[in-house]
């Protein structure tokens, strides 16, 4: 897309967070709803149609979890093997703050499904499905800081001032339901670095990511204050009154008739909003699988948020974007290790399992793509008292679903510290779920400040995970 | 430059030549030298080297110019060379043979290590210093080179392996001669490397120096003083040095400014040394390198050929004049190009709306009632240009313009990043760019302040103008900034990623040039290199961030410390009385330290800024990175401009000593009117501001990719006026609206022209919406809470509670967690947030909601233009939220103040909201929608929010 004349800026923004259907007003233009918006760009195959994305944030120890080190026993209390001491690499210090010393975790693990892939007993139910999951196991990052890595992981630039991941997704597809944002975020706490990872930045606004809040009306200003809200269709009848006068001695200006319309859309959507967030109108047995009634509230909370997540993307949204995190701490693990993993994992391992379960059951999961990652993982090395560091050197992802093909690509040195085989940066893993969506990472781009500007950088300069895709 | 002839060097003794070169070089000696040689110069010649000879005399190199040639065989015996015993024909003969095969002197070839080769800086890869050609008087071919302290070295320079003995054979040397001077006090010195290694610290052999000597290295004293003027110094290497190989060399600067080398030289006889002289080639090669457009050796021209270089914008713009036929220049050349396509304009708007349109675009409040009626009333035939006049002598003129400038540079108040912290003195800046635009303060100075204001500063400052160049250099520290780097050892990845932040933003904002693009490799569309980023990048790279620029004047800094010094007299007292009291004197005791305290909190913190100074001396090396890697430095680029105009490395002279002087430079040329695109950039983005899109549609971006300007000639001449009008933002904004093009109406009521539907030619005005902070101001102005502001810190309004539960950063501050870095928000009391948005927080990890809703740029990159999109959340806001309640319950009691009457009330509603009375059917219409609500209070209420909801209020005719 280059310097957009009027009309294309006007269709851009008809085709995003319940905005305007210009292109139905402009009869030749006009085009069946979700329909691409960077029409110019060659469509693939497209294996998803929606994208769950389940931000783990502080970067969890993926070698607790799926990435099986039998050598982390063997080595727990011991220096780090010379071997593997060569510092790395790119990316700031991560060895300074740690202990020369290998830290192994108390659990237990077992091989699980067909595939016979191991995972630890801190995620009993998401084992169950492990044969859905692609594992991604040499995910590499390019900074050890959070908010770089967060929005590297977000935005593919770890520098803010970048689209994200949702926001090019849904500027590439378009949204279905148009009362509805494209692009949600579900949170009580966002990632660090705040709005910058789920930024349009310099894509249209309607491409902006909105966070539907768990509790109260799900969109900020969605109902009008309480006081108003009895003659709320009246003052809006007086509105479009005084429009149609005002827009009769402007006769042609689309903007005008776009502004009347999106009143009359934003009455609407009122009820279709609250209605999509109302997770009670789902069976018992449903909301109990999602651990909605746990005594476990921050089970409880991401269960409700996953399953609005599943109601959002059954109603037509595009991307959904979960984090797990109840407070500033997330799976940052610098202490305790164990205590940190104990507790997230109890949190996030029965809503994950009865996602992919429900979407699998709804026959949604064959176009619904899911994706599990942090900014980083977490080193074997010990740091401070029984924690981890960061660790942007190696660490697992996963996804599942939307044309996944299931398995495990790449690896990690035998202790975890660094990705050694079939080495993914971050560019990779969006280059592979925008192919998923049937997006050309090259082509999906938009000029700005004069520049081709795109999710995956500089054209050619990523690869497909290779075997990720179906 | 004299020019120089190539001197043929004769290879072997028992060849014909170098018998000839022999014989004639012989006469010279026994003929010429009396007069040109060493003891004596007539006419300011010698000939006795060959150098001497390309140097020439007063008239010249008298070989190339045939002076020589003529002077023996002149039918004039005035002329006729040597005046007295006057030369054999056979003398003649050999002459004049030997000037037509070249003048070659007799001696196999000296060898030049260095002289005119612009590539030699570039293998000095080490060392604390800076080494660059320079081309003022140099002593020999067309350039010499200046390093500046300490030195500039390589031990191994490829290619390098020159043996030195006693009688050397082919390829082989003895003698090193080289010329030197002096810049500033101190000594100069010559080091060289044997094998690959440099003399040992303690031992001389392989140092040679002059005048003093502070490395603390050994090394051999040639000459007293360092000398100021050109020296040759000749070194028998043999003799000081015996049987070696010579790899590197290092020329060195110790003290002072610059030590100056040319023509450095190894022979194997002096004579050898005393015939080089400098190719023609060399010569013609160390030429300064002109433009792409006009020199072929220029780099881009290398790199691309000659197919980018028709950039429309590359070519300085043209000095055009406006077409004849009307009095207004800018509606001349845009009447034409209508004229030409057969497209009648629309006819003037009204005045109500000229008047609701001109306070949108200088001022972004609307009109006041008072303000509408005014000028309505106002029927003398000025009365438009009064109007012009008197909003852009209005503050709210800066305010507005401040606030599309801050959109360019990336404004914030935060940090950005994981923390988001506070930055406490970025508010400065942003009053500093009011102030500026309010006091129409040239463009060009304006530039120069931001880019290196504290280069323009000695000392403190010593007037309000000399702080506010300081508070400028805030421009250099806008960008994010991530203080968490440091634990995690990245700051060297984050230097790096501001340092192309600044110089990508730099490009965008003044020079309307994509430099990010070419921060990984060559531009895609442009005639820009790669190197072209990092050699602007370059002209940052002393910026030193602070947080601390004192900026108290002059006699304010002294009164302070007066102040604060009688304060430290008095609390030194106090305390003397308190020694002096007993132990149980409690009470006593007690008054007198709340006596000291309350002294203490008397004293006075001078006034300081957030911006930045330079390195200095030793600014850091500029590398271009692979692939833009910060880890991955390639060569050492020295800061220069955009190579494809001007591809040399930029002089950079010091202002004063402790700062680099490369921001300076820098800023001279970025508002040097050579420059195409400074004025042409800056003429284009006021266009922009009173007519919704550029000339050029892509204001930060004049490159390949970016759009043509719709008005060429225009555009060029608006530039040109920029720069004649001395840079004066009010002159321009003046002309521009005050042309009939501006004044136009914009709506079209038959349609468009189907040649022109988009409106590129201007056939009418373009209406627009009110951007996200016009909007804010214009229910604020209306509903009469708007309030004055005297700029200062910002303020802070509320947002929704959940919102800032759901940042990790603030989460952590509201516990108290967050060490006093302020990374929370910090709301005001309501009764202070009606101030204009401008003034409000931007926090970049939480924008304002009730303003993100209508398109807020991210405050992380530069931008050049609002977006306007369409959403529902839009209408959500201005319906909903608590903020638009509130407005419509002020502005409801302010049109029920206004009048009586249920008519009256909404005539003024319309009037503050709308600057016009209501037509009958809208009042009719607004009046019995009040009466089936009830018509009270709250049904008025309710109406003034359909009022402030409508299309009018957010749009602009």
């Amino acid at each position: 897309m280059r310097h957009p004349s009027r009309r294309q800026a006007l269709e851009s923004s008809g085709a995003g967070f319940a905005s305007v259907a210009l292109g139905a007003m402009m009869a030749a233009e006009a085009r069946p709803a979700g329909e691409s918006l960077a029409a110019s760009a060659p469509r693939l195959p497209a294996r998803a149609k929606r994208v769950i994305f389940l931000f783990q944030y502080g970067g969890p120890s993926t070698f607790d979890l799926f990435d099986y080190k039998p050598d982390l026993q063997k080595l727990d209390g011991k220096p780090v093997p010379a071997s593997l001491r060569k510092n790395p690499d790119r990316v700031g210090g991560v060895f300074s703050h740690c202990k020369d010393q290998v830290m192994a975790g108390p659990w237990k693990w077992a091989r699980h499904g067909n595939s016979g892939a191991w995972v630890s007993d801190l995620l009993p139910r998401t084992a169950a499905h492990v044969d859905k999951l692609c594992q991604v196991r040499s995910m590499v990052s390019e900074s050890s800081n959070h908010a770089p890595a967060t929005y590297l992981m977000n935005t593919g630039a770890i520098l803010g001032g970048k689209p994200s991941l949702g926001s090019w997704v849904t500027y590439g597809l378009g949204t279905p339901n148009r009362n509805l944002p494209g692009f949600v975020l579900l949170f009580k706490v966002g990632g660090l670095g705040g709005s910058a990872n789920w930024s349009n930045a310099f894509l249209p606004a309607p491409h902006q990511g909105t966070h539907f809040r768990h509790e109260g009306p799900p969109v900020l200003n969605l109902e009008p204050p309480t006081a108003m809200a009895a003659s709320q269709r009246d003052t809006i009848d007086l509105i479009q009154q005084l429009n149609a006068r005002h827009s009769s001695a402007r006769p042609g200006s689309a903007e005008l008739e776009g502004r009347i319309a999106s009143y009359e859309l934003a009455y609407r959507m009122q009820s279709e909003a609250l209605d999509v967030g109302e997770v009670s109108r789902e069976t018992m047995a449903t909301q109990a699988a999602y651990g909605l009634h746990d005594a476990n509230k921050d089970k409880a909370l991401y269960g409700r948020m996953l399953l609005q997540g599943r109601r959002l993307l059954e109603k037509g949204v595009r991307f959904v974007q979960v984090y797990n995190a109840v407070d500033k701490l997330g799976w940052d693990a610098h202490d305790n290790n164990e205590d940190y993993h104990r507790r997230n994992c109890a949190q996030v391992d029965q809503p994950t399992a009865a996602l992919l379960a429900d979407l699998e059951q709804r026959g949604m999961l064959d176009d619904t793509l899911v994706v599990w990652a942090g900014e980083f993982g977490r080193t074997p090395m010990m740091q401070g008292n029984k924690g981890r560091n960061h660790n942007p050197y190696g660490f697992t992802i996963w996804m599942a679903g939307g044309g996944v093909r299931p398995g495990i690509i790449g690896s990690t040195d035998e202790i975890g510290l660094r990705a050694i085989g079939d080495v993914q940066p971050v560019k990779n893993l969006h280059a592979t779920i925008l192919t998923a969506l049937g997006l050309n990472p090259d082509e999906l781009q938009f000029e700005f400040n004069g520049r081709q500007e795109r999710l995956t950088g500089v054209a050619q300069s990523w690869k497909l995970i290779p075997g990720a895709l179906a | 430059m004299i020019p120089l002839l190539a001197l043929i060097l004769v290879p072997n003794a028992g060849d014909d030549a170098f018998a000839l070169a022999k014989e004639a070089v012989a006469l010279l000696e026994a003929r010429c030298w009396s007069c040109h040689g060493p003891a004596k110069q007539s006419g300011g010649l010698r000939l006795d080297s060959a150098l001497a000879i390309s140097r020439g005399g007063d008239s010249g190199n008298p070989v190339a110019s045939g002076a020589l040639a003529r002077s023996i065989t002149s039918a004039d015996p005035a002329r006729l060379m040597p005046p007295k015993n006057r030369l054999s024909d056979r003398e003649i003969s050999v002459l004049s043979r030997w000037v037509r095969a070249g003048a070659a002197w007799p001696a196999s070839p000296a060898l030049a290590l260095f002289d005119d080769d612009p590539g030699f800086p570039g293998l000095l890869t080490g060392g604390k210093g800076a080494a660059r050609l320079v081309r003022d008087k140099p002593f020999s071919g067309a350039a010499a080179l200046s390093v500046a302290p300490l030195q500039r070295e390589s031990p191994s320079i490829p290619g390098w392996s020159h043996e030195i003995r006693e009688n050397p054979s082919a390829g082989q040397y003895r003698h090193l001669r080289l010329a030197w001077r002096k810049r500033g006090p101190g000594g100069i010195m010559i080091e060289l490397a044997l094998s690959g290694k440099w003399p040992d610290a303690k031992s001389a052999k392989g140092r040679f120096h002059a005048g003093p000597n502070t490395t603390g290295w050994a090394s051999v004293q040639v000459a007293a003083a360092a000398p100021s003027e050109w020296t040759p110094v000749t070194i028998d290497l043999w003799k000081a040095l015996g049987d070696c190989v010579i790899t590197g060399i290092a020329p060195t600067c110790d003290g002072g400014e610059e030590a100056h080398f040319d023509a450095i030289l190894l022979g194997a006889t002096v004579a050898s040394l005393d015939a080089y002289a400098p190719s023609a080639q060399a010569v013609a090669d160390a030429r300064p390198v002109g433009d792409a457009l006009t020199d072929p050796r220029n780099p881009i021209r290398k790199l691309f050929g000659g197919e980018r270089l028709d950039l429309w914008s590359l070519r300085a713009p043209a000095k055009v004049a406006p077409p004849p036929g009307h009095p207004h220049p800018v509606d001349a050349f845009i009447g034409a190009r209508l004229a030409a396509k057969g497209i009648l304009p629309l006819p003037q708007a009204d005045r109500r709306t000229l008047l609701r349109r001109l306070h949108a675009d200088l001022t972004g409040l609307p009109p006041s009632p008072a303000e509408v009626d005014a000028f309505l009333a106002d029927n003398r035939p000025d009365a438009y240009e009064r109007l012009v006049d008197r909003l852009l002598a209005s503050p709210a003129y800066g305010e507005r313009q401040a606030r599309l400038w801050l959109d360019v540079v990336r404004y914030a108040d935060t940090n950005g990043y994981e923390r988001d912290e506070f930055r406490p003195l970025a508010w400065r800046y942003r009053d500093y760019v009011i102030r500026s635009f309010n006091a129409d303060k040239p463009f060009d100075l304006f530039a120069r302040e931001q880019l290196a204001g504290d280069e323009m500063v000695n000392g403190a400052p010593r007037s309000p103008a000399e702080a506010d160049a300081l508070v400028a250099t805030g421009y250099l520290r806008l960008g994010q900034h991530d203080s968490t780097a440091a634990i995690f050892q990245e700051e060297k990845r984050l230097r790096a990623e501001q340092m192309a932040d600044l110089t990508n933003t730099t490009a965008s904002a003044f020079l309307g040039l994509t430099m990010s693009c070419c921060q990984c490799h060559d531009h895609k569309y442009d005639p820009l290199s790669q190197a072209d980023h990092y050699r602007l990048r370059a002209f940052f790279a002393g910026v030193t961030p602070r947080d601390d620029l004192s900026i108290e004047v002059g006699p304010s800094a002294g009164h302070i410390r007066d102040h604060n010094a009688g304060i430290d007299t008095r609390v030194a007292e106090a305390r003397k009385a308190m020694a002096a009291l007993p132990k149980e004197k409690k009470s006593e005791r007690a008054e007198i330290q709340s006596r000291i305290d309350k002294l203490a909190a008397e004293k006075r913190k001078p006034a300081v800024a957030m911006g930045a100074t330079d390195s200095g001396e030793s600014v850091p090396a500029t590398h271009r990175l692979d692939q833009g890697a910060h880890d991955a430095p390639k060569e050492e680029v020295a800061p220069g401009f955009v190579s494809v105009l001007v591809p040399g490395p930029a002089e950079v002279a010091r202002p004063r000593p402790g700062t680099s002087g490369r921001r300076s430079a820098l800023a001279a040329w970025i508002t040097s009117p050579s420059n195409p695109w400074t004025a042409r950039v800056l003429a284009n983005r006021l266009w922009q501001q009173h007519f919704g899109t550029g000339l050029v549609a892509t204001a930060n971006d004049f490159g390949q990719s970016g759009a043509r300007p719709t008005h060429p000639e225009l555009l060029d001449w608006l530039a040109g006026e920029v720069v004649a009008r001395g840079w004066s933002l009010k002159a321009i904004h003046r002309l521009i609206v005050t042309s009939e093009a501006y004044k136009r109406s914009s709506t079209a009521k038959s349609g468009a022209p189907p040649s022109d539907p988009e409106n590129r030619l201007l056939w009418r005005q373009n209406p627009r919406r009110l951007d996200a902070e016009s909007i804010r101001d214009y229910l604020l102005a209306a509903s009469g809470l708007l309030k004055p502001f005297e700029g200062g810190k910002p303020v802070w309004p509320s947002v929704p509670e959940d919102l800032l539960k759901a940042q990790p950063a603030i989460l952590e501050a509201e516990k108290g967690g967050d060490g006093g870095r302020m990374q929370g928000w910090y709301p005001d009391p309501e009764e202070k947030v009606d101030v204009r948005s401008v003034y409000l927080i931007r926090k970049r990890c939480l924008p304002i909601p009730f303003l993100q809703a209508f398109d807020l740029p991210d405050p992380s990159v530069s931008c050049a233009r609002r977006d306007t999109t369409i959403v529902a959340p839009q209408a959500l806001t201005l319906l909903n939220s608590p903020e638009s309640a509130r407005y419509a319950a002020a502005l409801a009691a302010r049109a029920q103040a206004a009048s009586a009457t249920g008519e009256g009330k909404v005539d003024a509603l319309f009037k503050l909201a709308l600057a016009r009375v209501p037509e009958r059917e809208e009042r009719d219409l607004v009046l019995a929608w009040l009466s089936k609500r009830g018509g009270d209070q709250a049904a008025f209420v309710q109406a003034c929010r359909a009022v402030v909801n409508s299309n009018e209020f957010i749009h602009v005719d």
